[in-house]
């Protein structure tokens, strides 16, 4: 393998990858961002009113566990969804690199 | 110290040999990787619906002022319903990530089983809008992380 033959090879697992995930990142970046922002308000909005005393101290705090629990939740939902968008992204780079590897060898291997 | 040439070039074949099966084994596609469980409809078909009656709960709780149809006392069954329709969820979501190092599904699910514990907690404190309306973001929030997560999980199923 030369250097040439890295270079495609680069190229080729750079392409793989942005194809198996398209505009996947961008829609968990957003995603991302926009439950953050809503957390940020439903606790200070929980805040303002323990402090003026709209809600008892016993509703605060289980409101401050749910809130926060739900942020939790957005989370561990975005750990899936990086799981699910590596494996596609793996995936494509080695089936770019089967094909690439096919090419160099002569003969199809399957 | 003397090299052994027959032990250092059966080392070296060794190696060519081992190379040569990692890289029969990439152009077959036999070191695909899986570190995500299968999408499930239904799991999500389950996840829509307990969304569906949370939302009508809340609905029935505002509605009613937490009096009545909405209080405490008649409606407690919805809890225990939600809980093992939860658990449901649970079971399942750990067959689909059985044997994965990570297992997020099913971790959302346990902590949804949590809120539904919160919510009940919250509902025989004396009725408040205000938190009642907080709750219902809260929940509306932990779903849309799970949905969120499944829409991902089909799409990746249905990707070739």
């Amino acid at each position: 393998m030369n250097d040439q033959d890295i270079k495609v090879l680069i190229e080729k697992i750079s392409g793989a990858v942005k194809g198996a995930l398209g505009d996947k990142w961008d829609e968990a970046k957003d995603f991302a961002e926009s439950e953050s922002k809503k957390f940020a308000q439903n606790i200070a909005e929980i805040a303002l009113w323990k402090q003026t005393g709209k809600i008892t101290e016993e509703q605060g705090q289980v409101l401050l566990r749910m809130h926060q629990r739900s942020m939790q939740m957005v989370l561990t939902a975005l750990e899936g969804i990086s799981l699910v968008m590596a494996e596609r992204a793996i995936n494509a780079t080695i089936d770019a690199i089967g094909d690439f590897v096919n090419g160099l060898i002569g003969w199809k291997l399957f | 110290m003397s090299l052994n040439p027959s032990r250092h070039q059966l080392k070296r074949s060794q190696i060519w040999i081992l190379s040569l099966l990692v890289f029969v084994a990439i152009g077959c596609g036999a070191l695909k990787v899986k570190l995500v469980g299968q999408y499930d409809e239904i799991v999500d078909k389950s996840v829509h619906t307990i969304e569906s009656k949370t939302t009508a709960h809340f609905k029935k709780i505002l509605d009613n002022k937490g009096l009545g149809e909405g209080s405490y006392e008649q409606t407690k069954a919805f809890y225990a319903q939600m809980k093992g329709e939860v658990e449901a969820l649970i079971v399942r979501s750990e067959v689909l990530e059985d044997g994965l190092k990570r297992t997020p599904l099913t971790q959302n699910f346990k902590l949804l089983g949590n809120q539904y514990d919160d919510l009940e907690i919250l509902h025989q404190t004396p009725y408040n809008k205000t938190t009642i309306q907080s709750a219902q973001k809260a929940f509306d929030q932990s779903f849309r992380a799970i949905v969120k997560h499944l829409i991902f999980m089909k799409w990746n199923q249905k990707q070739p």
